[in-house]
């Protein structure tokens, strides 16, 4: 990466698809043994997350943001987890689905770093904070004790961690959460990964702290090259951050875009009706108006209907919606979307449509 | 004249220790606040997490005890037994605040006979009422708690705090928890029910767009006391106090093209255990002077709408009134 000196701007929109892929996720399939039955969480999910970008993952509750991270990072509980047999999540040509626990290990941390979504449940609060980053560097680095700690409180720092040297030997429940998310950020960049994932990194803190931990990623990611999967409901968030958006609604990926497109001309009908169910601000501000709402509900895991899993809810949904499951169609590279009628018709051309 | 008169209230509570277990110190959740509300109005309150908004709500109901102060509800004081009718709260967590071992129609069933709200004869009828109201199906009545959804069970705790028909309905965070999508549907619940029943709603949130839409007027808290009210009406125009001000600059716009500098507020919440003795906001705020420190301001009201509690905007020193 260049040098830039203007890191606090966010920066905006690069046409990414001119970089280097770092990890591709391909038909993503992730379903789990339970007492009913086998329950497919995420179903067919495609994406590539390019050098240095932040590509945000949105949609509903149980949508299966989580389950597609904890995929990637081979988190799930083997014992009862399935993955699709096309599926494939490539870290450069190695299938992360084929590793062993071991090479797992070598990959966490050393080269995909993760944030989640509980940070206190994250953190053992019975040991010292200094004494949970000794521990990442012990397994991912070969610096001696002193070594360590001199890195573990540079770590601290990085983050803007205040009193950072008081902090070290300080134990969870004394930090505040903004801090606590801190800590977890420094933990995922000790060894300097090609990829952070952050799920829901700021969903429990406040939106004073919340810019605070938004400002400190994008630096990081301007200074470090990092990519950044970046997991939320939250649309604010989105559009303050990412450079392109993977829409997920019940366990598939429905639309794929750049961020702009994706806010002033979305393609899915449930994008579009997810964007204009938020209260606007300021000038736009939507003042005692009746909200437009999504009316019914999210299928559940067990009755994923035939066709369009959003035809239930779909203002524009068609007998076609309902005999048949869309494919994913795009127009551009990186925009795709899957609807048989999309909103925005430069948006998508059917490719394969009959396939 | 007002429905509701908050005065002076305060609200801390003891932190025990040490080996005899006395009462060491305390947290002082809710500091000197004072406010009212008329009748039909909605106001929000807003603050970041721990500044106070939900022992605050609490307290004006009566769910803890006043350490100070005066709550007012058309000029009775609220700890009046006869009023817990009048004035109802729903719950910051959906989840925990049902009976999970109840089904929505006995937990509504119980509610109103306790209260005695319809004559026995005609409890289920009501119960039916009340669910259609909140737009639950009939077929609720039988379903437990862990039956329903998020939204589904934020509705039936509204259906359960109506029960009683109150006038005054303080929400905490009603809808914090749930999708946006769900959260629309609350939203435009709550605003119809606003209008055919005329209720009085005190909004806690710490959502800014939420409280923007749905609200008439605002009050802003840090660390326990009010630092601000004013009007909903265009509060990007109208806000004085510096935390205000970098709450709205905090909030993340929905637009991908609008994209400024985000704006840092530096620094962190001091412990309610251990507030500071001037202005609460002193140690992030960008204009402090030297009187911030030791003096508090005080809340003084400017024009009918709005009042603030911050020295640089009351009583700006003459010198260098104009800001940086
Ligand atoms: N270990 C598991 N066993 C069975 N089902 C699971 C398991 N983990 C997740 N699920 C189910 O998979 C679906 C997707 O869950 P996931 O946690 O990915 O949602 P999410 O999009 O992250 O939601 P949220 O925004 O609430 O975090 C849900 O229906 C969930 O109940
Ligand atoms: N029952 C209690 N005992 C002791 N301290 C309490 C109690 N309830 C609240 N507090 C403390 O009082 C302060 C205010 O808490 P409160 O729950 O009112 O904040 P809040 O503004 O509602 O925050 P949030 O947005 O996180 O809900 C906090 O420091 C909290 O830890
Ligand atoms: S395929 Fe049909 S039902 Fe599904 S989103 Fe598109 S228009 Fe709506
Ligand atoms: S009183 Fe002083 S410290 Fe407090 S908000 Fe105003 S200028 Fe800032
Ligand atoms: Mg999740
Ligand atoms: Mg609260």
């Amino acid at each position: 990466m260049t040098d830039s000196d203007t890191p606090t701007q966010t920066p905006t929109a690069a046409p990414a698809t001119s970089g280097r892929v770092v990890l591709s996720v391909r038909n993503l399939s992730t379903s789990f043994r339970t007492d009913h039955g086998l329950a497919t969480a995420v179903t067919d999910v495609s994406f590539d997350l390019y050098a240095g970008e932040a590509l945000g993952i949105v949609g509903e509750s149980g949508c299966g943001k989580s389950v597609t991270s904890k995929s990637i990072m081979r988190l799930l509980p083997e014992h009862n987890t399935r993955y699709g047999s096309n599926s494939e999540v490539l870290l450069g040509s190695d299938n992360l689905l084929k590793h062993t626990a071991r090479q797992m290990q070598e990959v966490r941390g050393n080269r995909i770093g993760m944030i989640f979504q509980e940070p206190m449940t994250a953190l053992n609060p019975v040991f010292t904070i200094g004494w949970q980053i000794d521990e990442a560097l012990k397994l991912h680095t070969s610096l001696d004790r002193h070594q360590r700690r001199q890195k573990g409180i540079e770590m601290l720092k990085m983050v803007d961690m205040p009193s950072a040297e008081r902090r070290y030997d300080e134990y969870p429940h004394q930090l505040s959460g903004g801090m606590r998310q801190r800590v977890l950020i420094a933990m995922a960049l000790c060894c300097e990964p090609e990829i952070l994932i952050a799920d829901e990194p700021t969903t429990a803190l406040d939106v004073t702290i919340q810019a605070q931990i938004l400002k400190l990623m994008n630096e990081l990611r301007a200074r470090t090259g990092t990519a950044v999967l970046l997991i939320t409901h939250d649309l604010g968030v989105v559009a303050q951050t990412c450079d392109r958006v993977v829409v997920m609604y019940a366990g598939q990926v429905v639309e794929t875009a750049g961020v702009s497109d994706l806010f002033h001309r979305p393609a899915h009908p449930y994008t579009s009706a997810l964007l204009k169910s938020i209260p606007q601000s300021g000038a736009r501000r939507t003042k005692g108006e009746r909200l437009p709402t999504i009316d019914g509900l999210v299928p559940g895991l067990f009755e994923m209907p035939t066709g369009c899993r959003f035809a239930d809810r779909c203002e524009f949904c068609e007998q076609k919606c309902r005999d048949e499951q869309p494919g994913v169609t795009s127009a551009q590279p990186d925009r795709n979307v899957r609807c048989h009628f999309p909103l925005n018709p430069d948006a998508s051309r059917s490719t394969h449509e009959s396939a | 004249m007002s429905l509701l008169e908050v005065r002076n209230l305060e609200k801390s509570f003891p932190i025990k220790g040490g080996l005899l277990n006395r009462t060491v110190a305390s947290v002082q959740a809710v500091r000197d606040v004072t406010f009212s509300v008329d009748s039909g109005e909605t106001v929000g309150i807003i603050g970041e997490s721990g500044c106070g908004k939900s022992t605050l709500g609490k307290t004006i109901v009566g769910l803890y005890p006043a350490t100070s102060g005066t709550v007012h509800f058309e000029d009775i004081l609220t700890s009046d037994a006869k009023l817990h009718r009048q004035m109802q709260f729903i719950f910051q967590d959906p989840y925990s605040s049902l009976n999970p071992r109840m089904t929505a129609g006995q937990m509504l069933s119980e509610v109103i006979r306790f209260h005695d709200i319809v004559p026995p004869a005609q409890t289920t009828s009501y119960v039916h009422e009340l669910l259609a109201m909140v737009q639950l199906g009939s077929d609720a009545q039988y379903r437990y708690p862990h039956e329903f959804s998020g939204g589904q069970r934020q509705r039936l705790n509204i259906a359960r705090a109506l029960a009683v028909k109150p006038r005054l309905l303080i929400a905490d965070e009603p809808v914090s928890a749930l999708d946006v999508s769900v959260q629309a549907q609350i939203l435009n619940l709550l605003m119809d029910l606003r209008e055919q029943l005329g209720l009085t709603i005190l909004f806690i949130s710490h959502d800014l767009k939420v409280v923007e839409h749905f609200c008439d007027r605002m009050i802003v808290m840090y660390l326990g006391k009010v630092v601000e009210q004013l009007s909903c009406e265009d509060i990007y125009r109208d806000a004085k106090h510096p935390y205000t001000k970098a709450l709205l600059k905090s909030n993340p716009i929905n637009d991908p093209d609008d994209r400024g500098d985000l704006f840092i507020l530096e620094g962190e919440v001091p412990s309610p255990r251990d507030p500071p003795p001037g202005c609460p906001f002193v140690s992030r705020c960008e204009i402090a002077e030297d009187r911030c420190r030791t003096n508090p301001p005080s809340l003084v009201q400017l024009g009918d709408q709005q009042q603030v509690s911050c020295w640089a905007v009351t009583s700006p020193a003459t010198a260098n009134a104009s800001e940086g």
